[in-house]
């Protein structure tokens, strides 16, 4: 059985991806990455995702739908908000639609990894 | 008679200033206030893949941090005025947001820091996270600068 936890990353701007990638795998995690979240969405309704990392502002279907999906369709997975236009009333917002965590960028991939350790422990006292 | 909202000192490392703690403590004392001590503290430093304490040590050290803030702070705040400390770890400008988003009430806000390091430009940003305090806030931002006390030449002394 494949115990690693899987993670998706979406954001449009394809370097967070590329760069979260390789740091997160080398963790032990299964990462996915996508660069709109049309394509998240689809993609998540063929496979569940244990965390799933999203920035807010993109094109077609932004990061709080993404959230607001996550939470009624997975209400298991921890969505982790990643943006640059970071206000306490964005924070406040994904805070009480239920995102697990909220990062402003930029950021390094020690704060992101940290945060996802903290989800994994969760994930896992839930279990 | 009810005490007013928190005067909160805001850190980003440990070395606490003591005219910022002395103008705070005189200030809940008059506002009849309680004193926050608020230390955002990044762990991961300025390393961008260095791996900070995980799990367990987290705890450890946010705990160790409390208890240094408090006992640094309580040698500068007379008994009478209520403190607390709280750390918290991680991106600094990130954990402010998120604290902020729970609509804290502060009746000021103090920096607890030295003047440089509100000045100080990171790297990986165009502002200092500071920067993020003073426009967030809706309380007054006070920056206590210790008074030049030095005389002049050929001044009386007494």
């Amino acid at each position: 059985m494949n115990d690693k936890l899987r993670i998706m990353v979406v954001d449009d701007e394809a370097i967070v991806g590329k760069r979260l990638k390789p740091s997160l795998e080398r963790e032990g995690y299964e990462v996915e990455t996508f660069g709109d979240g049309t394509s998240a969405l689809e993609r998540m309704a063929q496979k569940e995702f244990d965390i799933i990392v999203t920035d807010v502002r993109m094109d077609d279907v932004d990061g709080m739908q993404i959230l607001e999906h996550v939470r009624a369709h997975s209400p298991r997975s921890k969505v982790i908000i990643i943006t640059g236009y970071a206000t306490v009333e964005l924070a406040r917002e994904a805070l009480v639609k239920g995102a697990f965590d909220f990062i402003a960028k930029p950021f390094k991939p020690g704060d992101l990894r940290a945060i996802i350790e903290k989800a994994a422990v969760e994930l896992a006292q839930k279990e | 008679m009810r005490r007013q909202a928190d005067i909160v000192v805001f850190m980003e490392d440990l070395n606490l200033q003591p005219v910022a703690v002395r103008y705070a403590a005189a200030l809940a004392r008059r506002m009849r206030a309680r004193l926050l001590f608020l230390l955002l503290i990044d762990p991961w430093g300025g390393d961008v893949d260095a791996c900070g304490p995980a799990g367990e040590s987290v705890r450890k050290f946010e705990s160790q941090c409390r208890v240094m803030v408090a006992q640094e702070a309580r040698r500068l705040v007379d008994e009478k005025v209520p403190m607390r400390v709280e750390v918290l770890l991680g991106d600094r400008r990130s954990e402010f947001l998120k604290y902020m988003a729970g609509a804290p009430a502060f009746h000021t806000a103090v920096w607890g820091g030295t003047e440089r390091s509100l000045r100080h430009r990171s790297a990986r940003g165009p502002q200092p996270w500071t920067a993020c305090i003073a426009r967030e806030l809706s309380c007054p931002f006070v920056i206590p600068r210790q008074k030049n006390t030095r005389r002049t030449r050929g001044t009386p002394s007494g």
